[in-house]
């Protein structure tokens, strides 16, 4: 019953939001996931690779690419099953999600090494969530989530003299 | 202008206002005639020259209406005192009631960076542009309070105008001095202020008149956001009389006690705001982001500033402390008009040479300081959008007058649209004649086109009849209506009006109100270090910057509006980027998704 409220109410371009943020976060995962087993193969030995390749054994890059895909992932998943609930903890956190992987993305643009399916994930995702549906449909989904989205300021505040 | 009539009188007696002044408040409204007297009466050369005509002490009214030929460009003015020192002008702050204002706290946390930016310029500007000088407020307070030791009143200058069916009448308070920026952190000082409140009533044929609407001057602001009806549960009054919460120094009007944040627009800015209004458009219809309120000014271009009307200090009229002293603008019964308010067509006060003349004494009140009539003065029903509104009396006359106009249209467009029917129906014969001649191909052509157009104006004309006559009827109905038309909601014409801060804006702490005093400081001093440093200073500013926005967004409660406008702008970026990186692919594919579906339509029509 509960769903289908949520359904009927909650727009389309929620749905569609959700569902990319549950894709991204997956796709997120797998990617940490294939890392963490190259990791783990090279540390148990089970994996040889060309030591000259290896050229600095202090180089962390790959564990924090590795971490950085499971945060992402993780963060991902969980704001795509919040907001097809409408939680507006959800959208906020899709919010920093995005802007963390967007400046990421930027940087590696500048830096010369361009990641265009994050940028345009990104790009569609803020879109979609800046839509003043998806904002009024987790506004109205209930008052504890209210104060977790920035409302439009009140046009005429009542006056405060008291003469 | 016509005399005021003693009905006349009774009514501007009846409705004259209260005016509730800020603890702090050093002048308060005053006759012409002692400010001429302690004058002393200047011209001002296009080229900056300065002579005394008349010295400070043997000024009259007679004497500054004298006929006077000075060269073309110059500005004939009244200097009101002579500035104090420093000295003076501290021991006078020390000892009067200025010792004991507060501004309360938030008042520099209540606006932006970019504000506080603009009050320093606009500061450091008034050092060169030309400014009343410093202890000229001090001055101006001494000698006026001196007078009211003298002898004690407090005066306003009353006009009773009839316009467009309304009685309104002005009541113009004339002030010593303006000293909004030395007393009271405000944008200017001058010498004499002219400010207005107008009661408006309704001046039917039937039944003595009766008020309607307000409207208080504030500042060089117009409109509809000035006036407010008269059955407006917000508005206070005693009795018939409207209470006027002035602000300290700058003498503006409003009709709330409070803490305001006027802005005052940047020179230009008005050139950007079809550009910013277009922007908004886009992004809310087009990419159906979040609406807010149109735009009325480029918020970025105006500077605010903190303004004090909180009534919480000396009150004058009906069943106040002090009473008023009625003055004319107009003859009156036994009293001519007042001969300086035609014959003296120069400034109230120093001019200072200022080229935005914020600083300058005004011409008020009823010339503006070039020479031209001021539209308070020609234009008493308009300067405040009222003349859009018909008095009550006239409402029905208004309805019938359009209902009469629509009825008019009707006639014509249904007279128009016969012709047309008849018209085509002509046509329409003779292409059925045509088609049967083949050697009339041609022609039936031609008659088959203009018949498709005719049909196409056609039904546009149609429509617009079935619209205008699904007007009459509800028009009708309001005419109809024995009681009238319903006043509806009082606030219904504001659209952006000045109110005073809320409780929830004005809670601040200490901490916030700290971190406002220093922060600018800190930024330009944080700018300089960096540049100096010279190691990657470009990123020390982004990051110096980007430290600054979160903790004004932490002190606003803004942190969540602050990251969504942080995302957003990564991902116009991005976007831009995308578009860059795709232009060519992009431009290829809208290409061939344009190509694909007009061979689609075509194909569909084809199996049609």
């Amino acid at each position: 019953m509960t769903q289908q409220i949520d359904r009927q109410r909650r727009p389309r371009a929620a749905t569609a939001l959700g569902w990319l943020l549950i894709v991204q976060g997956l796709l997120a995962l797998a990617i940490f996931g294939a890392l963490l087993a190259v990791l783990l193969a090279v540390q148990t030995g089970a994996l040889v690779v060309d030591l000259a390749k290896l050229s600095d054994p202090a180089d962390r890059g790959p564990v924090l690419l590795s971490a950085g895909a499971g945060l992402a992932g993780v963060f991902s998943l969980v704001s795509g099953v919040g907001l097809l609930r409408l939680q507006a903890w959800a959208w906020l956190l899709a919010l920093i999600t995005q802007g963390v992987l967007l400046l990421v993305a930027l940087i590696d643009y500048w830096l010369g090494s361009p990641d265009y399916l994050t940028l345009a994930l990104g790009v569609v995702q803020v879109y979609l969530l800046n839509r003043s549906d998806v904002q009024q449909a987790i506004r109205a989904a209930g008052p504890h989530t209210a104060e977790a989205l920035p409302s439009p300021p009140a046009a005429v505040p009542e006056p405060t003299d008291a003469v | 202008m016509s005399p005021l009539t003693d009905a006349d009188l009774a009514l501007v007696r009846r409705f004259e206002p209260v005016l509730a002044f800020t603890h702090g408040e050093q002048f308060y409204p005053m006759d012409v005639e002692r400010y001429i007297a302690a004058a002393a009466l200047c011209v001002r050369r296009p080229d900056g020259a300065v002579t005394v005509l008349v010295p400070r002490g043997e000024l009259t009214v007679e004497r500054l209406i004298e006929p006077r030929t000075v060269a073309p460009g110059s500005i004939l003015y009244l200097h009101f005192v002579k500035p104090f020192g420093a000295a003076q002008a501290l021991a006078f702050r020390s000892s009067s009631s200025l010792h004991t204002f507060r501004p309360g706290r938030g008042r520099l946390a209540r606006v932006g960076l970019i504000s506080r930016l603009g009050d320093m310029l606009f500061f450091a500007a008034s050092v060169v542009r030309g400014r009343t000088p410093g202890g000229a407020a001090a001055a101006a307070a001494v000698r006026y309070q001196a007078e009211q030791a003298h002898d004690e009143h407090y005066c306003y200058y009353a006009r009773v105008v009839r316009q467009h069916g309304y009685l309104a009448i002005q009541y113009w308070f004339f002030y010593a001095f303006n000293d909004w920026r030395s007393s009271f952190d405000g944008v200017n000082d001058h010498e004499a202020d002219w400010e207005l409140v107008t009661v408006y009533l309704d001046d039917g044929p039937e039944g003595p008149p009766r008020p309607v609407w307000l409207a208080y001057s504030s500042h060089e602001f117009r409109g509809d956001d000035l006036r407010r009806r008269w059955d407006d549960p917000d508005l206070r009054r005693v009795g018939e009389h409207p209470v006027v919460f002035v602000s300290a120094g700058a003498h503006a009007n409003y009709f709330f006690a409070g803490d305001y944040l006027p802005s005052v627009p940047l020179p230009y800015a008005d050139r950007l705001l079809p550009i910013w209004q277009q922007a908004q458009r886009i992004w809310q219809r087009l990419l159906g982001q979040p609406a807010a309120e149109p735009a009325r000014s480029v918020g970025l271009l105006a500077i605010p500033f903190v303004e004090y009307a909180r009534g919480d200090g000396l009150r004058v009229g009906s069943e106040q402390a002090k009473e008023w002293r009625a003055r004319f603008l107009q003859a009156t019964p036994g009293h001519p008009e007042p001969p300086w308010l035609d014959s003296f067509r120069g400034c109230w006060g120093l001019v200072t040479g200022d080229p935005l003349a914020g600083e300058d004494g005004p011409a008020r009140p009823k010339y503006h300081r070039d020479g031209t009539l001021l539209d308070y003065w020609y234009n008493p029903v308009g300067w405040c959008g009222l003349d859009a509104v018909p008095p009550p009396h006239r409402e029905r006359d208004a309805l019938e007058e359009r209902l009469a106009q629509i009825r008019h249209a009707v006639a014509e467009q249904s007279a128009q649209v016969e012709r047309q029917v008849w018209a085509r129906m002509a046509l329409e014969r003779e292409l059925l004649v045509l088609r049967g001649l083949p050697d009339m191909a041609w022609r039936a052509a031609r008659v088959a086109a203009d018949l498709r157009a005719m049909n196409k104006s056609l039904a546009a004309q149609k429509l617009q009849l079935a619209a205008s006559e699904q007007a009459i009827r509800p028009l009708e109905r309001a005419v109809a209506w024995p009681g009238g038309l319903s006043p509806g909601d009082p606030r219904a014409h504001l659209r952006s009006p000045q109110l005073p801060f809320t409780p929830a804006e004005v809670r601040l702490s200490a901490l916030a109100e700290g971190w406002s005093a220093v922060s600018v400081s800190v930024v330009l001093l944080g700018t300089v270090v960096l540049s100096l440093l010279n190691l990657r200073w470009q990123i020390g500013l982004l990051a110096m910057f980007g430290i600054y926005t979160f903790v004004e967004a932490l002190f606003h409660r803004r942190v969540a509006r602050l990251v969504q406008a942080l995302v957003t702008a990564l991902a116009l970026v991005a976007a831009a980027v995308l578009a860059y990186t795709f232009a060519r692919p992009l431009a290829v594919a809208l290409l061939l998704g344009l190509g694909v579906l007009v061979v689609v339509d075509n194909l569909r029509k084809l199996r049609r």
